[in-house]
């Protein structure tokens, strides 16, 4: 799945596709609705320092009278990333307003509080908010930078898919609504805009991680990390320690592909599936088997972490010969599929090959490690194994784990290796 | 033994004339009467003479011209010896003495009028032996080409391969036929060509092996190297072989030329690489070749020795993190 963050740039062009219809078809509650709540939403914009430029417009609620403004941490990421080149607005939406400043971060749940002014506002007061399938929500926001809008949708549960819950929201988010809040019509807040999907299918953070993160940003003693970015390490050292001590567990399941029997789903909240495209008139077929996750850590605007992700790859073919096989076998095994990334964030890679066995099966390992630059201890690693010995079948299995300690790569990756048996 | 009279090229010091001594005197100058007529206007008609010393040995003397006899050193002297090897300046003329009984140098090999510097076995200095060896090398080079295909037909690819392989060598050994046809007299493209494939097929050919090296042992810090030094050394040969059918070099001279050329590149593929920051980049390298070898040939490490291979990676890729981008 494709997920956008809805993250209003202002450089980028605003698409004119027509909204969806239920977007159009306000109920009758909705526009009391907007009346009522309109002037709690905030328009956060983020400015590069030297020219003034915006760089990112979303959006944002008071949380209470001193000063605590919630959104997005993918909003004040540039923030984050380059304190000194970037500084945080807020307003109504007409005026630029006043600068804020970054008081707290929960990059796992992606939620940011800000610290402005104190002085009354109106605000939202967080609480636990319960709601069923089909309930009625309402989310505000700046789509686009184009004023404040309301969207009406209908809450669908939590993400099954997730090893941290998210809100499925049926209606249509658009860049820019980021931060904002998806209330009820009486105002209670039931999550923070967060991403999309596209085709209305749009997701929330739950209420209570934004409470969890409130609570901790004006507990009394709190103090904001003099680097900010210590705190994002921080924060995945220990989400990942978390995320990725749960992949394969001794009650690992396996899946038989060809001659191979190879692990699969690593966790009860990966999602597995398998097809063999019909790739027109090839002389081979092409099996795929991929389990993912919806996880994926935001950092910043071209980097995500935390995403594992598990690929199996059979190749079979009964008229090639064995020499072409293999030309095909080391084209797949030469493929590039690790995740992009940006010098800024991340080093280049560096891998090793070896021909290991795991006592059952001759495997040709490739392991290929990159470290992050800003954050310390963690590194992006894909793990890539193609079986060796058959004449006429070959796999091609890659794990791929961003944002992990070495100590659960080297983990992860001995487990993997561990898994791999002839049928 | 008698002493001989140089009269050398002003540019070049090659012998122009020489004279012998034959009686006991031997006059220069301009004059027909003299016996060593000297054809420069800046010599007297009488100008010297060679003559006894009276102690055996002769001198030459300088018979009151207006610019003299002057020696090696730019300084004018009434007479000089005739000492062997001694140099003197007569107007514009250098003369040197000889001795008759110095042996000279052994003849140079004279190479004119032959055809080749290297000469070929016969069968094989045909133009059917040298096609065939072309094709040969052209069918060995697309046949490694088809078995790393794996599309259902791969035929346009080889045409193309082959007809963009034709057009390169044909060029290439065009163009040394033509270097050879002014340097030796004799177009020999057949010959030049043969030679351009086989390099090609031998390199084709090397390729497969350093796959299969690649494959049974990844990531051999001797495989760079190694992979380097037989390109070299091709290039080399390469290149003596062209220069054997188009210039006429001896063997030696050829090879000295191979290598310089190989030394050359090799210079330059170092600077390059040295001058070369190595950028940044999000697309791994890694050895991804597989072959067909049976497990039981195949040396394999086990599971816990790759924990080694891991924290070495680990090591260069935290160098690299504290270096600023």
């Amino acid at each position: 799945m494709d997920v956008r963050r809805v993250v209003g740039l202002a450089a980028s062009a605003i698409v004119a596709t027509a909204l969806p219809l239920a977007a159009q078809q306000g109920g009758v509650a909705t526009p009391s609705v907007f009346r009522r709540f309109a002037n709690r939403v905030i328009r956060i914009q983020v400015s590069e320092a030297g020219s003034g430029a915006k760089a990112v417009v979303g959006s944002g609620i008071f949380v209470d009278d001193a000063g605590h403004l919630l959104t997005n941490f993918h909003v004040v990421a540039d923030v984050v990333q380059h304190p000194d080149r970037y500084h945080i607005a807020f307003g109504d939406g007409h005026t630029p307003g006043d600068s804020a400043t970054i008081l707290a971060i929960d990059v796992i749940h992606d939620l940011a509080v800000l610290q402005a002014p104190t002085g009354p506002r109106p605000h939202f007061t967080l609480a636990a908010a319960r709601v069923h399938q089909g309930d009625r929500l309402y989310s505000l926001g700046y789509p686009e930078d184009l004023g404040l809008a309301i969207v009406e949708g209908t809450y669908n549960g939590l993400l099954k898919h997730t090893l941290y819950p998210k809100l499925h929201f049926t209606g249509s988010l658009n860049p820019g609504m980021s931060g904002g809040p998806t209330i009820t019509e009486d105002g209670r807040v039931v999550g923070i805009n967060v991403s999309t999907a596209g085709n209305q299918l749009s997701f929330l953070v739950p209420v209570s991680d934004a409470i969890a993160l409130v609570a901790r940003a004006t507990a009394s003693g709190y103090r904001p990390p003099a680097r900010m970015l210590d705190d994002v390490a921080r924060q995945m050292m220990t989400y990942q320690d978390v995320y990725l001590g749960r992949l394969f567990t001794d009650s690992t399941k396996t899946v038989d592909l060809g001659p191979y029997r190879v692990p699969t789903e690593p966790a009860a909240f990966f999602r597995c599936w398998g097809d063999a495209p019909d790739e027109g008139n090839r002389p081979y077929v092409r099996t795929v088997h991929r389990c993912s996750t919806d996880d994926e850590v935001y950092l910043a605007s071209d980097e995500s972490s935390g995403v594992v992700e598990l690929t199996h790859e059979l190749l079979t073919s009964t008229s090639l010969s064995v020499a072409r096989f293999y030309a095909l076998y080391t084209a797949t095994f030469a493929r590039d599929n690790t995740p992009s990334g940006n010098e800024d964030e991340v080093t280049s890679w560096r891998c090793a090959t070896r021909n290991l066995t795991n006592g059952t099966m001759a495997l040709r390992t490739v392991l290929c490690l990159r470290a992050y630059r800003k954050l310390a201890g963690l590194y992006d690693g894909v793990i890539k194994v193609a079986a060796l010995g058959t004449r006429r079948a070959g796999l091609v299995s890659t794990l791929t784990l961003s944002g992990a300690s070495f100590a659960n790569i080297q983990r992860l990756t001995s487990r993997f290796l561990r898994e791999f048996q002839w049928r | 033994m008698a002493l001989i009279v140089e009269v050398l090229d002003a540019r070049s010091d090659d012998v122009r004339s020489w004279h012998r001594l034959a009686g006991e005197h031997l006059a220069l100058g301009r004059a027909y009467d003299n016996d060593v007529v000297l054809d420069d206007p800046y010599v007297e008609a009488h100008h010297a003479r060679i003559e006894p010393d009276g102690a055996g040995t002769f001198v030459l003397r300088d018979l009151g011209s207006v610019n003299g006899l002057v020696g090696a050193d730019g300084v004018r002297r009434p007479e000089f010896p005739t000492t062997a090897g001694t140099t003197v300046r007569v107007g514009h003329t250098i003369i040197r003495f000889q001795d008759s009984d110095v042996p000279p140098a052994a003849a140079i090999p004279d190479r004119r009028g032959q055809r080749t510097g290297a000469r070929l076995p016969a069968w094989l200095d045909t133009p059917a032996a040298q096609l065939g060896i072309s094709a040969g090398a052209l069918v060995v080079i697309l046949w490694l080409s088809w078995l790393g295909t794996y599309q259902r037909s791969a035929t346009g690819d080889l045409t193309d391969l082959a007809l963009g392989l034709m057009f390169a060598l044909i060029l290439w050994a065009g163009i040394w036929s033509v270097a050879g046809r002014v340097v030796t007299h004799r177009f020999r493209f057949l010959g030049h060509l043969a030679i351009a494939f086989a390099a090609l097929a031998v390199l084709a050919i090397w390729g497969t092996v350093s796959e299969w090296f690649a494959f049974v042992a990844p990531d051999t810090a001797l495989a760079k190297p190694l992979g380097i030094a037989v390109v070299l050394l091709l290039i080399g040969v390469l290149v003596a072989g062209h220069l054997a059918l188009a210039s006429a070099m001896t063997r030696r001279r050829r090879w000295t030329a191979a290598w310089i050329t190989c030394l050359i590149l090799l210079a330059l593929g170092t600077a390059a690489s040295l001058a070369e920051r190595k950028p940044f980049s999000d697309v791994p390298q890694f050895a991804a070749t597989l072959k067909p070898l049976p497990t039981s040939l195949l040396p394999t490490h086990r599971l816990a020795s790759f924990s080694a291979v891991e924290r070495d990676l680990q090591r260069q890729v935290d160098a690299l993190a504290r270096k600023t981008p």
